[in-house]
């Protein structure tokens, strides 16, 4: 077998592999989408239709029902998301770097920061909510974004702190002896070559923020409601509207797809490191 | 290049922490209420009597009403967070029997609120859901909706073991083989629990090959609360009840060893679906729905959905209702009240003196609400489209129990869920699973100072 | 230098900033309540009750049961994702058609929020209208995943499926960022591609390896949301897990302090892996 051979091969295996994944973890989400289509007497049909006349009366259930503001609830969620995912990035990308270039706060303030990841949200609504309705954060799209950050700084300074100690300190340290400042270092140098790993912060922080349910369900009461939230008012005490929760998902689902189609090309590598060596 | 990422990068997130700021503004008007409400058909109905009001008396009373839904997922949870917290920002709580007892140290007593008696007093409503709505002897909450349970079964099946003789005489067989019991179809009106077991035999496909369906019944067997309430109905038909005299615990009785074995022989029998551990209200509209099943035991506001023919073409025209078997039914009323913590007091009342009318418990029922008001549920025009409102009107006044509305109720049926799930399952044998679940009442009781 | 490290406080201020204004408070509130006889309706005038709350959880056999079955959720689950976003990142990091279709493919089932999916799953795995439940009745399996003795596994699965593209999305990412000189080099040397793998590959990948295996073992030792949906810890207390067993001592049973004493406890039981996690993702020296 010529290596070209073998090669084409193997990239064909490991297509077939990654498509064969893909199509089963999207099984769950691909259903929702095509149930957000089915009247209700075809979604409790069975066997399951795979063909059937789409209907959009859940959409129009979403978009139109009475005293239910869905756009209002995916601009919040948007806002939300979006902001937190930059400042989350903001935030740790050079608190990473102070750790692992200066080693400041390795021992106490990075334990400290990743042990947020441990606590179960259910008992800690209550103090934030006593903390928000005395601070005004309440109800708020900030009071939201601030939470959500606490949330995922263990992630953002963990990720950083893996991706920035496998950089070369080489180029640092010629441009400090160039006179540069950290915080050049940081912009210029460590910020271009960390890019897949921001990419992946700032997918897995947007995703996470957006998908959020128990403290964007116990600290807000109505004008900053997500889309999660608002896609769960679908669940009655008589049973789930299956139709109009998947229409709201699948709506739900597009904004959050876009974002990481488009945050994807962060994930090439920077600059080849190899050139400095 | 680079450069310019970098800046436009750090621009972007200024300016979106600079845009989600202004979202803080918006300040009440001294006369705009909150009234919480849960997702639904609750919530269709009240939406439709807040948008009246606000349109036709907002003006003369100064009150605005604005109903928030919270999601049905942890709603009594939020709630109760935002009690705790006694936060102002809800006027108007919405709770039910069965917590009731929790809310009611957050909550104002409506005794002084509403008027003695005749229009905007509680006289207006069935007086089980009214006392279903006091704690410690004081009203607390007005009563919108009223809860209870029915047996649902097929219509065309059950005439037919009536009529059909060989049926009859397979019916019977069935009985004496599978129950050691001499036992002949009767009306699923005048059914005992011992009846209903032999009926979902007979109604079940392994067990009798000529059945019409797959399984007798569907049981909701999943850890949730409300499939206490329904198993309750047993217990208490069969004689039995949460307490003996005072707030002793009762569940180690032979009346409860009974009811239990009423769902364990279904389910060691598979006269129910295998899945049924995991079922709760939906999944069991679901099995019936589909015409895997001949009847069961299911709360009153599945009827509107079974008997539509867009929503359950299968069934609907041969859904009929009777008393549960044992002619005992649950009953439970969700309510609002007002919040302790509210700052617009005089308001709130207004509000609540207006619900407390027949005219506005009509508009309630009319936009699909079920309100516990004779006037409202007996009103012939209504009862062609909702033919189940005269009865239940009829079986909460006969058949209703209410559990207890101390403050314990959540925590002594979140016990019995854990336990009576376990033994629904087949996991755990019957008299062992009410033993610790009669234990740990005991304990909870003892503790809060109920028994000594 | 000096200067440097000065910047170098400066770069950690919002970070501190952030935890000192939200995460002390409701931290000491947590041990506060712990020690109080705390519930619901009693929350403004609780008692102090010392350690009897912690008493109550640490001879409460249910709390090992729940504790027993997030550890064994959290192993198997884990490993499974770990090693099924590996082998997904190395498929994908090469030169593919439609990658980055595939890659959003891939990450489809982070973007619906656990608690909506579950719902979602309901339907899918209902035993008579739910679509997977019929073509596995179909093909001759049992049609009620959520009963036992299918339950845990199902839940499992669950799982799986939703979170393998969290751990293949770090560990692309740190492919991605691996230099080509050391595995260039191990070409020249007549490595495979197994050796490069196990040679070269792994050891740089390692720090985002623990990253990953932590942040999910983490999470799925707190999983909450599908569960309580599917099964709500049923039947009895069968898939209740550590988080489930503290919601519902809060929030059903009404036990804020007993709910808190479990969570205190869990903190100091976690944090003893987290600890450990933390050491190795560190390289030894600045």
């Amino acid at each position: 077998m010529t290596g070209a051979r073998r090669k084409l091969l193997t990239t064909a295996g490991a297509w077939a592999v990654a498509a064969a994944c893909g199509v089963l973890f999207s099984f769950p989400v691909l259903n929702t989408v095509l149930t957000s289509l089915k009247t209700v007497a075809d979604i409790s049909s069975t066997p399951p239709k795979w063909v059937f006349a789409p209907t959009v009366e859940h959409y129009a259930n979403v978009f139109y029902a009475a005293g239910y503001k869905f756009s209002h609830f995916l601009a919040n969620s948007l806002l939300i998301s979006l902001a937190c995912s930059a400042l989350l990035v903001v935030v740790c990308l050079p608190a990473a770097y102070s750790i692992v270039r200066f080693g400041i706060g390795r021992a106490r303030l990075l334990p400290a920061a990743v042990s947020l990841r441990l606590l179960p949200p259910v008992t800690f609504a209550i103090p934030f909510f006593i903390l928000y309705s005395a601070s005004g954060l309440l109800d708020t799209r900030t009071g939201l974004v601030l939470v959500n950050l606490l949330a995922n700084i263990p992630l953002g300074l963990l990720i950083f702190v893996s991706f920035i100690q496998e950089l070369p300190q080489e180029l640092e340290e010629s441009a400090f002896l160039d006179g540069a400042t950290a915080a050049q270092a940081l912009r210029h140098i460590v910020f271009p070559l960390a890019y897949p790993g921001i990419g992946a912060v700032a997918i897995l922080t947007f995703i996470w923020t957006w998908n959020e349910f128990l403290f964007a369900l116990m600290l807000t009461i109505n004008k900053a409601t997500t889309v999660t939230v608002g896609a769960s008012l679908f669940v009655t005490a008589w049973g789930v509207l299956w139709g109009d929760v998947a229409a709201a998902i699948s709506v739900a689902v597009v904004p959050t797809l876009l974002f990481s189609f488009f945050v994807q090309r962060y994930l090439v590598r920077g600059i080849t490191l190899g050139a400095v060596r | 290049m680079r450069e310019l990422k970098i800046r436009g990068f750090l621009a972007l997130s200024v300016a979106l922490t600079l845009l989600i700021v202004p979202a803080q503004v918006a300040s009440q008007t001294p006369a705009t209420i909150r009234m919480v409400y849960w997702p639904g058909p609750e919530s269709d109905a009240m939406r439709k009597v807040v948008d009246w009001y606000n349109a036709n008396r907002s003006a003369a009373d100064g009150v605005k009403v604005e109903m928030v839904l919270f999601s049905r997922e942890g709603f009594f949870d939020k709630e109760a967070t935002v009690l705790a917290a006694r936060s102002p920002e809800v006027d108007m709580v919405f709770t039910a029997s069965y917590i009731l007892g929790r809310h009611a140290p957050h909550m104002d007593s409506l005794e002084k609120v509403v008027a003695a008696s005749g229009e905007g007093s509680l006289q207006v409503f069935l007086p089980s859901a009214r006392d279903s709505l006091s704690f410690q002897g004081r009203p607390y909450a007005v009563p919108m909706d009223v809860s209870n349970h029915f047996l649902y079964y097929r219509s065309d099946y059950l005439n037919r073991l009536l009529t059909d003789s060989a049926w009859q005489r397979r019916y019977s067989e069935v009985a004496q083989r599978e129950l050691g019991k001499a036992l002949s179809p009767k009306k699923p009106e005048d059914w005992s629990p011992d009846d209903f077991v032999a009926a979902a035999l007979f109604f079940t496909k392994t067990i009798n090959p000529d059945s019409p369906t797959a399984f007798g019944t569907v049981l909701q067997a999943k850890n949730l609360i409300y499939n206490v309430m329904i198993w309750d109905n047993f217990l208490y038909g069969l004689g039995g009840s949460w307490f003996r005299s005072g707030f002793q615990p009762a569940l180690n009785t032979p009346q409860a060893q009974k009811a239990l074995d009423v769902y364990v022989t279904i389910m060691q029998k598979k006269a129910t679906p295998a899945g049924s551990t995991s079922y709760e209200y939906g999944e069991a509209n679901e099995a019936f729905r589909t015409g895997k099943v001949a009847f069961m035991v299911q709360w009153s506001a599945a009827f509107h959905e079974l008997d539509d023919k867009t929503k359950s073409p299968m069934v609907a025209g041969n859904v009929k209702l009777a008393p549960v078997p044992g002619k005992k039914t649950h009953v439970h009323a969700l309510g609002v009240g007002i919040s302790a913590y509210s700052n617009t007091k005089p308001a709130v009342q207004k509000w609540v003196r207006f619900l407390a009318t027949t005219q506005a418990m009509r508009m309630y029922a009319d936009a699909g609400g079920i309100p516990p008001v004779r006037a409202a549920l007996a009103n012939p025009a209504l009862a062609k489209q909702r033919p189940e409102f005269p009865l239940i009107a009829e079986h909460v006044e006969k058949y209703g129990y209410v559990e207890t509305t101390i403050a314990e109720t959540v925590p002594i049926l979140e016990i019995l869920a854990k336990h009576l799930s376990a033994a629904w399952a087949l996991q755990v044998a019957p008299k062992i699973a009410l033993d610790q679940a009669n234990g740990e009442i005991t304990q909870l009781l003892k503790e809060k100072g109920y028994l000594k | 230098m000096v200067q440097e490290r000065r910047l170098g406080y400066a770069f950690l201020a919002p970070l501190t900033l952030l935890l000192l204004g939200l995460a002390v408070f409701p931290g000491l509130y947590a041990y506060y309540l712990s020690a109080l006889d705390a519930s619901l309706e009693t929350f403004r005038s609780p008692r102090f009750i010392g350690l009897a709350n912690y008493v109550r959880v640490l001879t409460d056999r249910e709390f090992y049961g729940a504790i027993g079955f997030s550890v064994r959720y959290t192993l198997i689950v884990v490993t499974l994702e770990l090693v099924l976003g590996l082998a997904l990142a190395i498929a994908l990091n090469r030169e593919l058609r439609g990658k980055r279709v595939l890659i959003s493919l891939l990450l489809l089932p982070l973007m619906v929020s656990p608690a909506l999916l579950g719902i979602m799953f309901r339907l899918t795995l209902n035993e008579f209208i739910g679509t997977v439940s019929y073509y596995l009745r179909a093909a001759g399996f049992p049609g009620n995943l959520l009963a036992p003795p299918y339950v845990p596994y199902t839940l499992m699965t669950v799982d799986v499926v939703q979170w393998t593209p969290f751990t293949f999305l770090i560990l692309y990412a740190g492919l991605r960022s691996i230099p080509d000189e050391p595995v260039e080099a191990a070409i020249v040397d007549g490595a495979g591609g197994w050796q490069i793998l196990r040679f070269v590959v792994l050891p740089l990948l390692r720090p985002l390896l623990l990253t990953a295996a932590f942040l999910r073992g983490i999470d799925a030792f707190k999983t909450f949301d599908t569960i309580q949906i599917l099964t709500a810890g049923g039947p009895g207390s069968l898939t209740t897990t550590a988080s489930i067993y503290v919601y519902k001592t809060a929030f059903l049973t009404g036990h804020l302090g007993r709910a808190n004493a479990a969570v205190v406890i869990l903190l100091l039981l976690l944090s003893i892996p987290m600890s450990r996690a933390i050491r190795h993702i560190l390289r030894s020296t600045p």
